[in-house]
């Protein structure tokens, strides 16, 4: 499997609609790939909060009469957060019936307010359990950042060193939010707190935005990107509950399932995108995927090892945190900017001689999970 | 509150009737119901941003962990320090005034309220006489005189998941839909054994001396509510927060724990009313 064209908007604030971002990403793509609208046999669309809003439910559908297309196999996906890298694992499952496939990832937040967004996006959380009592994502972030920091030691400052590491990687990139803005030490640890201990800036921010990525079985050019592996499942919705509130172990069997399928191991991997919705996800994720031992990646945060020029670069186009975090759209966008990075083509965060590069995105707090290595093609 | 299969231990928080991994062996009565009383703090958080269901902030979220070592979320508006240990001694009440704000849906508050007094349900082995004579098919003119079929379906289907036997005319309940003359009064029975509760919409509670064992489901569109209602059992759903106050400024209910002054539930002894 090959990843043979990719676009995507600038992330932020953006008076484009969502019908104009699906738009621009689906052309930016086909064109990227040297293709027609007519060439995909199947549409993908990843989107959370259409309903919500834009009062558009069904939004897949709209892909056709953009492009004026009769007869299009439309899919759509759906999984909070992780539906993007939801909807790449499933175009990656249906290349044998439809080839090549084109997965769109759009949402549009930026027409509401904060506390309807909140509100929004935490209806992905579970109704009964969590929303009623006030769980808004931010401060299911906050609980667990309290309970992982106490258990491994991990300092408020630590937290603020992935959130400047993010941002001094998305100051350079075009594409995201944060792109021209500097963010320092200071203004990261003086920033207001939201769920404590989570300050304003260890949390990602909301944004307008669209990545579209066409996949297909048959390698075309030298430019396609191959697809190792990739693997997605989803465990029980609700955040607390179990005996441990700290055991991640569903990290732990995604990672398992992708390496084995992949036949690589985690010191395989040069560059990774993980799934910063807060700046604790990152540190949690990479222990629990095998890239750090649990609890020590601490020291490789203070140690500037995951900075874009450190011995393992993590978000080096920004991250959620610096990009912006538009739902149904961020698991393409760590699949597109991996693409780039592999293809040399990410230019001012462009890391060297990348050959093997991770994705990771989920949906709520670890419950819709996907992974994806994709690798240069030799 | 939640239910633990006793065969395969498998954990339900959400609502089930019968386990799912093993309801093709047809074991009825697999769910134990566990209503915790125990809780320990484990971490909490400040929330200092308003989101549209919780507008009031700051408000703190803890972690607890219950006697059987599961954990769970509450809303507080009080400081819970880590390694508190908290009971929930209310449950064991003979009086209680169980509130509920709804928002949006009235069914979700009914839902809750019978969750909320649910142990005592399941302790007393209570029988309700559900009083039919106000039960209507929803309409939007009658709304303000008659409890709705839904409701009554809720609060019936809610009994049901604690195990009542509902039967109507001797024959097993369904749903109020299919009760072809409804205005038949006390047919519909929700079974077990001991005490006998009755449910009412307000409207039908006229005498000042109504029996202690009644309990009163009273509807979030009636604002007058007299006295002597207050020295009966009582469901209360409202939408009005202003009611709530009232509700607490009396003296007869105290703020729940987790709740603190924003009254989004109330569960408290009357004790102190008599």
């Amino acid at each position: 499997m090959y990843i043979i064209g990719s676009s995507q908007t600038k992330f932020g604030n953006s008076e484009a609609g969502f019908d104009e971002m699906m738009y621009e990403v689906i052309e930016g793509s086909l064109s990227d790939a040297h293709i027609e609208p007519h060439d995909i046999e199947a549409f993908i669309l990843s989107n959370n909060l259409n309903y919500y809003t834009e009062n558009q439910s069904h939004s897949s559908a709209i892909i056709p009469s953009l492009l004026g297309i009769n007869n299009a196999t439309v899919f759509s996906s759906e999984a909070a957060c992780g539906a993007a890298g939801v909807a790449f694992t499933k175009a990656c499952n249906l290349l044998s019936s439809y080839d090549p496939i084109m997965i769109v990832g759009v949402e549009k937040m930026s027409n509401h307010s904060t506390s309807d967004m909140l509100y929004f996006v935490g209806t992905d959380s579970d109704r009964e359990l969590e929303q009623r009592e006030g769980l808004i994502f931010p401060a299911a972030g906050a609980l667990i950042a309290d309970l992982y920091m106490k258990k491994y030691k991990i300092t408020l400052k630590d937290l603020a060193l992935i959130s400047l590491k993010n941002h001094d990687n998305g100051k350079l990139n075009p594409y995201a939010q944060f792109y021209g803005k500097e963010v320092t030490l200071q203004m990261i640890e003086e920033s207001p707190v939201i769920c404590s201990p989570l300050r304003l800036f260890d949390c990602s921010a909301n944004s307008d935005g669209a990545v579209a990525v066409i996949i297909s079985n048959k390698y075309r050019r030298k430019s396609d990107i191959k697809i190792k592996a990739t693997y997605a499942t989803s465990f029980d919705l609700a955040t607390f509950g179990k005996e441990n509130p700290i055991d991640f172990s569903s990290i732990t069997y995604v990672a398992k399932q992708l390496f084995k399928k992949a036949g690589l191991k985690p010191k395989d991997i040069d560059i990774a995108e993980i799934h910063d919705g807060f700046s604790i996800m990152e540190m949690i994720i990479s222990e629990y995927i095998g890239f750090f031992e649990i609890g020590k990646s601490k020291y490789s945060v203070r140690n500037g090892e995951t900075t874009r020029k450190g011995k393992f670069p993590i978000n080096t186009t920004g991250g959620l945190k610096a990009c912006g975090h538009p739902l149904g759209a961020s698991g393409l966008r760590q699949i597109h900017d991996l693409k780039r990075q592999i293809q040399g083509k990410a230019g001012a965060n462009q890391v060297e001689n990348v050959n093997k590069a991770f994705a990771f995105n989920f949906g709520s707090i670890f419950k819709s999970i996907s992974a994806t290595i994709l690798e240069k093609n030799v | 509150m939640y239910k633990t299969c006793k065969k395969c231990k498998k954990i339900y928080w959400r609502n089930v009737k019968n386990c799912l991994k093993c309801k093709k062996q047809g074991l009825d009565n697999t769910l134990e119901l566990f209503i915790p009383k125990k809780f320990k703090v484990l971490g909490s958080t400040t929330v200092y941003i308003p989101s549209k269901e919780h507008m009031k902030v700051p408000y703190n979220i803890v972690l607890l962990k219950d006697e059987y070592s599961h954990t769970q979320i509450k809303k507080t508006f009080k400081n819970l320090k880590i390694g508190t240990i908290i009971y929930d001694r209310k449950v064991n009440s003979n009086n209680f005034i169980a509130c509920s704000k709804v928002k949006y849906i009235e069914e979700a508050g009914i839902k809750r309220l019978i969750k909320l007094v649910s142990s005592k349900i399941v302790r007393k082995n209570i029988s309700l006489e559900i009083d039919l004579s106000n039960c209507k098919q929803k309409a939007s003119y009658e709304l303000e005189y008659m409890m709705s079929f839904t409701s009554i379906n809720t609060i019936i289907t809610s009994l049901e998941d604690l195990k009542c036997k509902v039967s109507f005319a001797e024959n097993e309940f369904k749903d109020m839909i299919n009760i072809k003359y409804p205005k038949i009064k006390n047919l519909l029975k929700v079974e077990n054994k001991g005490l006998t509760f009755k449910i009412f919409s307000i409207n039908n509670i006229s005498t000042q001396k109504q029996k202690k064992n009644t309990i009163f489901f009273i509807d979030y569109r009636f604002y007058k509510v007299k006295n002597h209602i207050y020295k009966s059992n009582l469901l209360f759903i409202t939408s009005n927060i202003d009611l709530f106050r009232k509700f607490i400024k009396t003296g007869k209910v105290n703020e729940n724990l987790f709740y603190g002054e924003e009254p989004q539930i109330i569960f408290e002894e009357l004790k102190n009313y008599e």
